[in-house]
């Protein structure tokens, strides 16, 4: 390997990456929040562990750093009083996945208040704050579960709706392979319209949760389409648990060390 | 008669009332700031740049009605400027020409007429073979036969044109009332009296810049009974990743029936489709549909047909105002204190000329105000965390722009926060999305809105079920 390798994502994915890189060569663990775990979460034990083994394999960390442009040889890293470019001759992007939009989803109508992406949800309920009575649930992805659970914690309703024979099997309704999504709704939100079965049906709700299957987060400017010179993307949509990310970031860590040595 | 602001219990004394935050009515506003006029500006929305003046195309055009018309007259004077008023107002512009594409014989024999009203304007444009619309914009679809080239086209950030327009407004001592609905209007000889939902504007004149619902405003005056009606536009935004690659804007060919759906660059990199055009009656009527957004997309495959594999971020609509007269600047012929300012499509092209316009006209009316020589007509620069050559350098001013809230865009939190504040800060998540881009990208707000919530909460003393989501309503229900 030549040269230092920047990995950006604290996730399993950015983790297995950093680990398997770190023996062949100095490694960067850039990340956005201040802690290590990503999606997983920074409380889960199998996160805080494999963060503690990257940092022991002498992985330098930048946490609470945004990355922001790749130009082939360095990355512009921002964090709170420092914007700085870190010198590197590979980029790992493990930035993760986030839900689906409402372009995902197919959704038209009205764009008034009340129609809110999962992870912004998921984030607001998990504080505590009780924002809403009846949830419009779009989608199936990762987050739906989680969500499902949330509100039924703060004492809300959820009717799930999915575009395929999937459900969310925690929500209070569910609806299948609806299609013709429609938000209804001039202030705040107030129905969400559907077709399922060849007819068409409404939900009242006071919400509309965005929860489409996940798509890869890309923001780093020089490394959002692929392929991006000197940029290795590392985002597997099909591989669910954090072991299993962490086992494959891994896996296509050490494949690409080995081209590495093969083509030097 | 005293030139303070004298208070008769609600009622509030004015030489102007601007009704209406759009685009046209901050513009007017703007430049009735830099007088000794004392001018309020009434809002019915919680935001300026609401509707249209949010939902447009942001083209500067350089050609839009034909020739010998008041609105070509005030593009004209207002275009060759947009370098110099953009750069005052620390508004994003670009000039980047736009193209006219022929891709069928038809289309072909529209181009000449349009051609020939494009000069009778005085405006630059040139027919162009179908190598020089590549060479021009090579995205352009290989099935093109012809073009029409217009140099002098320009982007721009209407709704940051808007904003900047009524924080000159506000910093020079105009009143700036969002929020307030005007509910009557009481005439009386070279006076008005505009009942609001919250005060009494007593006042020399109104301006109508009412957009979609000037009508009903004119109404409310005792004015010309005019037919108006909200014309709906449909648009589909797509990512940076592909609008990096385009150069130019690129048009429909005009018919003499519709000006068609373009391709458009946007000033923050992305690119617009559309408009469409659907008369209505409600002009709360804002909702999108999917066989009009199928539409938009293979027309904008026919004219760029990479268009088809970008990532395609949101759709929205907004209503422009429609009716018997297209465009409508001039005293009203029943009223004489009542100046309406409206235009279906060219507002943001038209307004800073349109704003002289109608100081010109006041002043032909009877308003006898003098220009103030320290009257700011120019905003600092606020340093973009995006696009700046320097981005060492930024925390120096601020440590907050190391700290990244929106992902996709790259806004900090110290321009969030200069959204935040001013003489006419956000007070929603969308307001902190039209001053500082926050949420614009293509995650939708799924990594930042969170935090724009948070920090708009802060500023505006809600909590996270109180803090505005769009200038209606609440993230909460």
């Amino acid at each position: 390997m030549t040269g230092r390798v920047v990995v950006v994502g604290a996730g399993p994915s950015g983790l297995g990456c950093a680990l398997e890189l770190a023996s062949h060569g100095p490694v960067t663990l850039v990340e956005r929040t201040p802690v290590v775990g990503g999606e997983v979460g920074w409380r889960d034990p199998f996160m805080r562990r494999l963060g503690d083994q990257v940092r022991a394999n002498g992985v330098e960390f930048a946490l609470g750093s945004a990355a922001l442009r790749w130009d082939g040889s360095r990355l512009l890293v921002a964090s709170p009083g420092r914007i700085e470019w870190l010198a590197a001759s590979y980029l790992f992007y493990a930035g993760g996945l986030r839900p689906g939009t409402a372009i995902d989803l197919g959704v038209t109508g009205d764009r008034p208040a009340g129609i809110i992406p999962a992870t912004v949800a998921l984030h607001i309920l998990e504080s505590g704050v009780p924002l809403w009575t009846d949830a419009v649930l779009l989608g199936t992805s990762p987050w739906a579960d989680q969500l499902v659970h949330a509100l039924h914690e703060l004492g809300g309703r959820v009717t799930a709706i999915s575009l395929d024979s999937s459900t969310t099997r925690s929500a209070d309704r569910a609806i299948t392979n609806a299609h013709g999504l429609r938000t209804v709704g001039r202030d705040r939100i107030q129905y969400l319209d559907y077709i399922a079965d060849g007819e068409p049906g409404r939900v009242a709700c006071d919400v509309v949760i965005l929860a489409g299957d996940p798509r890869p987060n890309r923001n780093v400017d020089g490394a959002i389409t692929e392929p991006a010179p000197g940029v290795v993307f590392v985002q597997p949509l099909d591989v669910v648990t954090a072991q299993d990310r962490y086992d494959a970031a891994r896996q296509l860590s050490s494949r690409w060390l080995l081209a590495q040595g093969e083509s030097a | 008669m005293s030139r303070e602001v004298r208070k008769v219990g609600e009622t509030r004394d004015f030489d102007v009332v601007v009704i209406g935050g759009g685009v046209l009515g901050t513009a007017v506003a703007a430049r009735l700031s830099s007088t000794n006029a004392r001018v309020a500006l009434v809002e019915a929305e919680a935001d300026v740049a609401e509707h249209a003046s949010k939902g447009n195309a942001g083209v500067a055009v350089s050609y839009y009605g034909g020739p010998g018309l008041q609105q070509t007259s005030l593009i004209n004077a207002s275009n060759p400027h947009w370098e110099e008023i953009t750069a005052r107002l620390d508004v994003p512009f670009r000039r980047l020409g736009g193209v006219m594409v022929a891709l069928s014989a038809n289309d072909e024999e529209h181009l000449p007429s349009t051609l020939e009203e494009v000069l009778g304007c005085g405006v630059r444009g040139e027919m162009v073979t179908a190598t020089r619309v590549t060479e021009l914009e090579p995205l352009v679809s290989d099935k093109v036969r012809s073009g029409l080239f217009l140099p002098d086209e320009g982007v721009i950030d209407p709704m940051r044109l808007t904003v900047a327009y009524a924080v000159i407004a506000a910093t020079n001592g105009v009143q700036v009332r969002r929020s307030e609905r005007v509910m009557r209007i009481e005439q009386s000889p070279g006076r008005s009296l505009v009942i609001t939902d919250k005060a009494q504007l007593e006042t020399r004149f109104v301006v109508n810049a009412a957009g979609v619902r000037a009508a009903h405003i004119s109404e409310l005056a005792g004015g010309e009974a005019f037919t108006s009606h909200p014309r709906k536009g449909q648009y589909v935004l797509l990512d940076r990743s592909f609008g990096s690659q385009m150069s130019r804007i690129v048009f429909s060919t005009h018919t003499p029936t519709t000006k068609g759906s373009n391709v458009v660059p946007t000033t923050h990199g992305s690119v617009l489709l559309g408009p469409t055009a659907t008369d209505l009656e409600d002009p709360d009527d804002r909702a999108t549909d999917a066989d009009t957004i199928a539409w938009i997309v293979d027309n904008a495959r026919r004219l760029v047909p990479s268009t088809a594999t970008a990532h395609r971020i949101k759709t929205f609509a907004a209503n422009r105002p429609a009716g018997d007269e297209a465009h409508r600047l001039r005293r009203d012929r029943l009223v004489p204190n009542l100046v309406h300012v409206t235009d279906r499509s060219a507002g943001v092209s038209i307004s800073p000329a349109a704003a002289e316009l109608v100081l010109s006209i006041l002043r032909d009316a009877g308003l006898d105000v003098e220009e103030n020589p320290r009257a700011v007509t120019r905003l600092p620069l606020v340093p973009r965390l995006r696009t700046s050559l320097n981005p060492e350098s930024l925390p120096a001013s601020d440590p907050l722009y190391g700290q990244v809230i929106c992902a996709c865009e790259h806004v900090s939190a110290a321009e969030i926060n200069q959204a935040l504040t001013g003489p006419v800060p956000a007070i929603s998540v969308d307001g902190v999305r039209k001053r500082s881009g926050a949420g614009y990208g293509r995650c939708q707000g799924s990594l930042c809105m969170a935090g724009v919530s948070f920090l708009t909460a802060m500023a505006t003393g809600t909590g996270p079920n109180s803090v505005h989501q769009t200038a209606r309503g609440t993230v909460g229900s």
